[in-house]
């Protein structure tokens, strides 16, 4: 069940996909749940014990420890641990909680936001949480400019940081920015101290962050481990944290293991307590005697296929809905095991404001056969469909989500859609994406809110995808402008049937975090945007 | 012999120049744009690409990419040869830095590793020349080949389900301390020993139908003796050729094995740094590999003439007392 | 059975397996060697010679075997022995002085310890104790300065002194009998003299026994008492050294000894008469105050030839005989224009050689041809030898395709060899024929000047004495002018009209054969003279 589902919606009689052998990861994620009576220590009444040093298994080096820089999961992971946020965003209700802030006011049109600050937060370098350092904070993020993508754009089309006094602060906007105050429990605007904020980007790579958090960083070896201790005189938790005061784990070690078969044989073999990216093919082996899996479904915009839409063979809609249907999105959630999860539209089921739209997302072959036949796309001697002296072939480059990606050139060959995949890095990738040789791909983005939509499908930038459709556009900047939540969900709604009635996008499945611990380690958590939040997280040896 | 030295100094510094230049061609020769990499923030999951265009080109200034190619390849020409190899893309670290961190870590296993090979290799070769039983010669003179076709990443995952897994022997990861380097530096060595099996042994048997190897046992020396006293030392200059070569080799190769044993290292910032674009830490590892390269080889010149008298000698005029007897 | 004799040899028989087939070399071989008896194996290459001297000492091929008969030595049956038995006898009861110094020492060993090794081995003897005998022994080799000598390589070594290593190495443990394989042949005449001498001192001081084997009937002749003669796997003559000398009863002996150069009386051949038409003035080359000098990597220069001054007349053979080092190659290469000289003026037919430019050079080179020392390097083995013959006659464009083709076979008669052998590869034949096609070859464009460095040192005696007869044939019909090179003063006698003798690059002396040989002036001249083997024998 779906528990985001907006009232308006109501059961629409989706189909939910049954999936064999799956795990489905929707809600909350709680640590601890052993599957069989193995482990003495795992009960969920237990007392938490402060104390002990985790080691977590990790498939990615950060490469930078810092928030406002790197948005990859890992780097993530480990920088909320030592930055708090000025808001934070509740992981099961997505409402927007204070934290650092008290309280704030919107005003009217959504371009002004005033924080209140608490006043007895200090930074593990001593000095003080003043309005002054917020104002450092998002000048610092202007200031890194390009290097700063997922901070940058939060606070794109700034007017003005105002401190008003010590422990408030006005930050105002030259249009309507709804998605702002859900920005401000993002790990990526986490707050740092005004000596790291003034820093240049390569300096706070350097050094690492200096946050307010509750662990600090103790080292970062590339490639190798990151670690992280216990910040003393810890004192302001989030309303949405299950204890006060200090953090029970005394350090956190991120030690880097990117081949899978060794990180999940150092689980095994308890040289690690935990690992994240558990394979499909491991899950067997860490789900009881003495393993649990934890895990979430990212939210934001699902993994999906990206058109390029003034491209020859995809501008066509049939094509376009003909892939939609054409994918049996079961067999892929079977091939992603626990790191992929099923999302129900283009909206994964853990974004606020998501919604059942499964019906679009039916798999029904011989209806996108008969959509391609009646639109001309006749079956050619080699399987491949040609309508006009053009062959149904889409140049299809990607850089991730590879084993989804073969079984898609495999399920559209058989409704007579060649990809042509290939796999690329970043660096070429981008090119590729420039340079217009590209007919689609795979994309996605993670954030707990629907501004993911704006994000994604705005025309306003580089516009990879060739977006065109004006009443679209105008329903994305409505719900950035819209100060109503009620009503901006109602806009993503619409937004998101526009986007699959036309097929514009075709919604495959969410990521997911999938980590396995070992029996002992109990309340792993995941925070809003299903990064680990270990402040609750306690191990017994 | 200053002389000589001050010449190889000279080609060794063309040498590095040409690499240098080369790698400097291929690289600014890619079509994609470093600072667009940076601003995707990898494409690792989040960032959408919203920077704008005004923001990139911030970024491609303070990285000098704006400057015109020909300013650009003199600026960091000069920077290189004054000690200045820039600053990494995508960590900010100075790249002087991060061959500082990760180069002891791969250093540790690749000697370590040449030298598990070296005696291994050795040994196998010896005895593979010395056995007289025929089955066992087979068997050793096939090892080689398979010793160098077993991927690295394949006998690395093997070692650990064995030694660190099943056995719980040595650890699977990390570099802490001595004991992580052992299984690392053995998974080296499997081809590398294979290589220098095979030379090492071709070169005992080349040695072995040398006629001093008659002249030895004429005098009544026992088949081990003349192997191992005679045909051995003169056996060892191909290896010595190859250790210089491969040493080398060995500090770019590693990539794989630091994937799987999840150590910091040489190859795997050289990897990211390619996929990544991260143009000032390509160009320092190509400089870097090429001092590497220069320095093995003209060290192992200089060793040459410590094993080989013959070598040692510069010419000297014939003398005239050839003739004369006693 | 004399059973005093120390080693006894019956009926042995030795085969080689290869490739699965099974060939006889040696067949049915006996002899004796008493104790302190020097005996000499004659024969040519493939007499199966040097195959019995390694199954005298276990050393035989690892696809040989001893298929017949034994062999007794010091009372021991040793045709079945192993490695291990075999060992305990090598070294310290039988020695082997091994052929060629230059190769036969270990080059990355200190002399010292190569020296010593046997002493250690089968003495026993500590590292010190084997050291200090070691330098004895190097002394009692003859080596001067012997505790230089012990620290030195091989490489810092002249020939000869490597040669006295290695006797000294082979007498270590005082064998009782010595094996000497071609003990002398790759060294100078003189230095052979010296160390033949040498040999036969310390043999007799240690009444060790002596095989001697050797192609060279001379040197069996002047340092064995007993000969045994092989051909083809058998023994063919056997006896005392001075009665088989001057009754050879087999025919393949009366073969051997007529084809030996340095043993014919100079009444047996003379060089033939000069052509007729040649005025003493015609001179085809003229050296004047040649000198070549070389630079050396370590600085200083070596003075290769220096200041020659000599010519040859037309329709003349002038022999240049010198020892390694006197700067006859150099001197030959100056002449063909390979190498320039450092000063000194070359004229070949009157024409001055500095000043001319590639062309005239090319043009030069046509009337001059080579004849090389080794047939199996100067033919391209993959070659036909229509192939080889026709190349020069290619380069120059002379004649049609046609015409080529029958020059091949015309030549291939005048030196002998069948017309089929146009078909043939090099690689196919034989030593002596490939010598011929390499005399067809430099005869193909009828040049005036023939130079031969060395033309039949790498050939077995009899094999030489036809390459030779051949040569004069085609003095005498062709008229060709020669310098002819040569260490061989015999052989260098049979063919030259004038002789010029060369030690370390200078001109000792220049003269009519005949007044060489009979009276030379020069004090090395004599020494030379005096070093060849086999000259008491001769009445």
């Amino acid at each position: 069940m779906n528990p985001y589902l907006a009232s308006r919606r109501g059961h629409r009689g989706g189909r939910l996909t049954a999936v064999a052998g799956a795990t489905l990861a929707v809600g909350v994620a709680l640590a601890g749940c052993a599957g069989s009576a193995d482990g003495p220590e795992t009960s969920a009444t237990a007392e938490p014990t402060p104390g002990g040093d985790l080691i977590i298994g990790t498939y990615l080096d950060p490469t930078c420890i810092d928030n406002q820089q790197l948005g990859t999961n890992v780097s993530l992971s480990i920088t909320r641990q030592l930055v708090d946020s000025l808001t934070e965003q509740d992981p099961e209700t997505g409402e927007v909680t204070p934290w650092l802030a008290e309280s704030w006011e919107v005003n009217e049109d959504s371009s002004a936001f005033t924080f209140a600050l608490r006043d007895d937060v200090t930074f593990s370098d001593g000095s003080e949480f003043t309005a002054q350092v917020v104002k450092d904070n998002i000048d610092g993020i202007v200031a890194l400019g390009a290097k700063a993508p997922i901070a940058g754009p939060y606070v794109a089309g700034l007017e003005a940081a105002t401190v008003i006094d010590d422990h408030t602060i006005e930050i105002s906007f030259s249009r309507p920015n709804a998605q702002f105050l859900q920005a401000t429990a993002n790990i990526a605007m986490g707050m740092v101290s005004s000596e790291t904020a003034a820093m240049t980007a390569d300096e706070r790579c350097a050094a690492g962050v200096v946050g307010t958090g509750p662990f600090v960083l103790e080292s970062y070896t590339a490639n190798d481990a990151t670690v992280i201790t216990k910040r003393e005189g810890y004192d302001w938790a989030p309303p949405a944290a299950d204890h006060d005061g200090d953090a029970y784990l005394d350090s956190v070690t991120f030690q880097v293991l990117p081949e899978n078969s060794v990180r999940t044989g150092a689980l095994l073999s308890g040289q690690i307590d935990a690992m994240d990216s558990v394979q499909q093919q491991d899950e067997g082996s860490l789900s009881g005697n003495g393993f649990s899996m934890v895990t979430r479904a990212n939210p934001g915009f699902a993994v999906s296929v990206m058109f390029r839409l003034d491209s020859e063979v995809v501008s066509d809609p049939a094509v376009r809905q003909a892939m939609m249907m054409g994918v049996d999105r079961a067999d892929v959630l079977t091939v992603l095991g626990p790191t992929g999860a099923e999302t129900l539209g283009v909206l994964t089921p853990t974004t606020p404001g998501a919604d059942d739209f499964s019906e679009f997302l039916e798999y029904d072959p011989e209806g996108a056969v008969e959509l391609l036949e009646d639109a001309g796309w006749a079956e050619g001697d080699d399987g491949i469909r040609e309508k006009d002296g053009v062959r149904l072939e889409l140049e299809f480059p990607y850089f991730f989500d590879g084993p989804v990606v073969e079984l898609l050139q495999q399920q559209y060959a058989e409704i007579g859609i060649r990809l042509n995949t290939s796999q690329m890095v970043v660096a070429d990738f981008l090119v590729a994406l420039e340079s217009d040789s590209f007919d689609a791909t795979v994309g996605n983005l993670t954030r707990a809110d629907i501004d993911v939509l704006r994000s994604t499908l705005s025309n306003t930038g580089t516009n990879y995808y060739s977006l065109a459709d004006a009443d679209l556009q105008s329903l994305l900047e409505a719900q950035a402008a819209e100060p109503d939540p009620a009503t901006r969900v109602e806009i993503a709604g619409d937004i998101q049937e526009s986007v699959l009635e036309n097929a514009y996008v075709v919604p495959l499945h969410a990521l997911a975090a999938a980590y396995a611990v070992r029996d002992g380690v109990n309340d792993l958590q995941f925070e809003a945007s299903s990064r680990l939040w270990l402040y609750d997280t306690w191990m017994v040896p | 012999m200053s002389r000589y030295l001050t010449g190889r100094i000279g080609q060794a510094i063309v040498v590095v120049w040409a690499a240098f230049t080369l790698a400097f061609i291929i690289l600014y020769l890619m079509p994609s744009d470093p600072a667009q990499i940076i601003a995707s923030g990898g494409l690792q999951g989040d960032a959408g690409s919203e920077a704008s265009e005004q923001q990139l080109d911030e970024l491609r200034a303070q990285m000098g990419l704006d400057q015109p190619v020909v300013v650009q390849y003199v600026t960091r020409l000069i920077d290189t040869a004054t000690g200045n190899w820039g600053t990494s893309y995508q960590t900010g670290r100075p790249v002087t830095e991060m061959l500082a961190d990760n180069l002891p870590p791969t250093f540790a296993i690749a000697v370590q590793g040449l030298l598990i090979a070296v005696v291994v290799g050795m040994l196998l070769g010896f005895v593979a020349t010395y056995t007289r039983f025929g089955p066992l010669r087979q068997l050793l003179y096939s090892l080689p080949s398979v010793g160098a076709s077993i991927p690295t990443f394949w006998s690395a995952l093997l070692l650990i389900q064995v030694f660190s897994f099943s056995l719980r022997l040595l650890p699977a990861f990390g570099n802490d301390g001595w004991t992580s380097t052992i299984l690392p530096a053995i998974a080296l060595a499997i081809p590398v020993s294979a290589i220098i099996a095979q030379v090492f042994g071709k070169s005992l048997r080349t040695m072995m139908a040398e006629p001093f190897l008659d002249t030895a046992r004429a005098k009544g020396a026992s088949r081990l003796r003349a192997m191992a006293v005679h045909a051995a030392r003169n056996a060892l200059l191909p290896v010595l050729t190859m250790v210089g070569m491969l040493l080398g080799a060995l500090l770019s190769g590693a990539v794989v094995i630091e994937t799987v044993f999840g150590r910091q290292g040489f190859g795997r910032m050289t990897v990211e740094a390619v996929n990544a674009q991260d143009i000032p830490v390509v160009m320092g590892v190509v400089v870097f590999s090429a001092i590497v390269f220069v320095v093995a080889t003209l060290v192992v010149d200089l060793l040459y003439p410590l094993l080989d008298p013959r070598i040692r000698q510069t010419l000297r005029p014939p003398r005239r007392l050839l003739v004369k007897a006693a | 059975m004399i059973t005093s004799s120390l080693l006894s040899v019956r009926d042995l028989r030795i085969s080689y397996t290869s490739r699965g087939v099974i060939r006889e070399a040696v067949h049915g071989v006996s002899f004796d060697i008493a104790a302190g008896e020097v005996v000499a194996i004659v024969g040519e290459s493939g007499s199966g010679k040097t195959t019995v001297a390694q199954s005298l000492i276990g050393m035989l091929a690892h696809n040989g075997a001893i298929t017949g008969g034994s062999i007794e030595f010091d009372g021991l049956n040793v045709t079945r022995f192993g490695d291990r038995a075999w060992r305990g006898l090598r070294g310290e009861s039988i020695g082997l002085v091994p052929q060629d110094p230059t190769v036969s020492l270990n080059p990355v060993m200190k002399i010292g310890s190569q020296v010593a090794e046997p002493l250690r081995i089968h003495r026993n003897m500590s590292k010190s104790d084997a050291a200090q005998e070691a330098v004895r022994i190097l002394r009692e080799a003859g080596l001067s300065d012997p505790e230089a000598r012990a620290e030195q390589y091989p490489h810092q070594l002249s020939g000869g002194m490597r040669q006295r290593v290695l006797i000294g190495m082979a007498l270590a443990c005082t064998p009782r009998l010595v094996i000497a394989d071609e003990p002398t042949s790759a060294l100078d005449v003189t230095v052979q003299r010296h160390i033949l001498d040498h040999i036969d001192e310390l043999i007799s001081v240690h009444d060790t026994a002596m095989l001697l084997i050797t192609h060279d009937l001379a040197v069996a002749a002047d340092r064995a008492q007993r000969l045994i003669v092989m051909s083809r796997g058998e023994i063919v003559e056997e006896g005392r050294a001075d009665d088989i000398l001057s009754r050879p009863g087999h025919p393949y002996t009366q073969k051997l000894l007529a084809a030996a150069p340095s043993l014919s009386t100079p009444s047996v051949r003379r060089p033939p008469v000069l052509a007729e038409g040649s005025s003493a003035d015609d001179r085809v080359v003229r050296l004047e105050h040649v000198t070549k000098q070389f630079a050396l990597p370590a600085g200083g220069t070596l003075t290769a030839v220096d200041d020659v001054s000599l010519d040859i007349r037309r329709g003349e053979t002038l022999g240049v005989v010198g020892e390694s080092g006197s700067g006859k190659s150099t001197l030959a290469r100056i002449v063909l224009q390979l190498e320039k000289q450092t000063s000194g003026e070359v004229f070949i037919d009157g024409e001055r050689m500095s000043e001319q430019g590639t062309r005239g050079l090319r043009a030069l080179r046509r009337r001059m041809q080579v004849v090389y020392q080794n047939p199996y390097a100067s033919l391209d083995p993959r070659y036909t030898v229509s192939a080889i013959i026709e190349e020069p006659l290619r380069a120059f464009r002379v004649g049609s395709r046609r015409d080529q083709r029958t020059r091949v076979v015309e030549l291939l008669d005048r030196v002998s060899l069948p017309a089929d052998t146009a078909r043939r590869r090099a690689e196919e034949l034989s030593g002596g024929q490939r010598q011929r096609v390499a005399i067809a070859r430099a005869l193909a464009l009828s040049p005036e000047l023939l130079v031969c460095d060395e033309p039949t040192s790498a050939l077995d005696v009899s094999v030489q004495a036809q390459v030779l007869d051949l040569l004069t044939e085609l003095q005498q019909d062709l008229g060709v002018t020669m310098l002819f090179i040569s260490h061989d003063l015999a052989v260098v006698r049979q063919l030259s009209h004038r002789v010029a003798v060369m030690q370390f690059g200078v001109l000792r002396e220049l003269g009519e054969v005949e007044q060489i040989f009979s009276d030379p002036t020069h004090p090395y001249t004599r020494e030379l003279l005096a070093a060849i083997p086999g000259k008491e024998l001769v009445a």
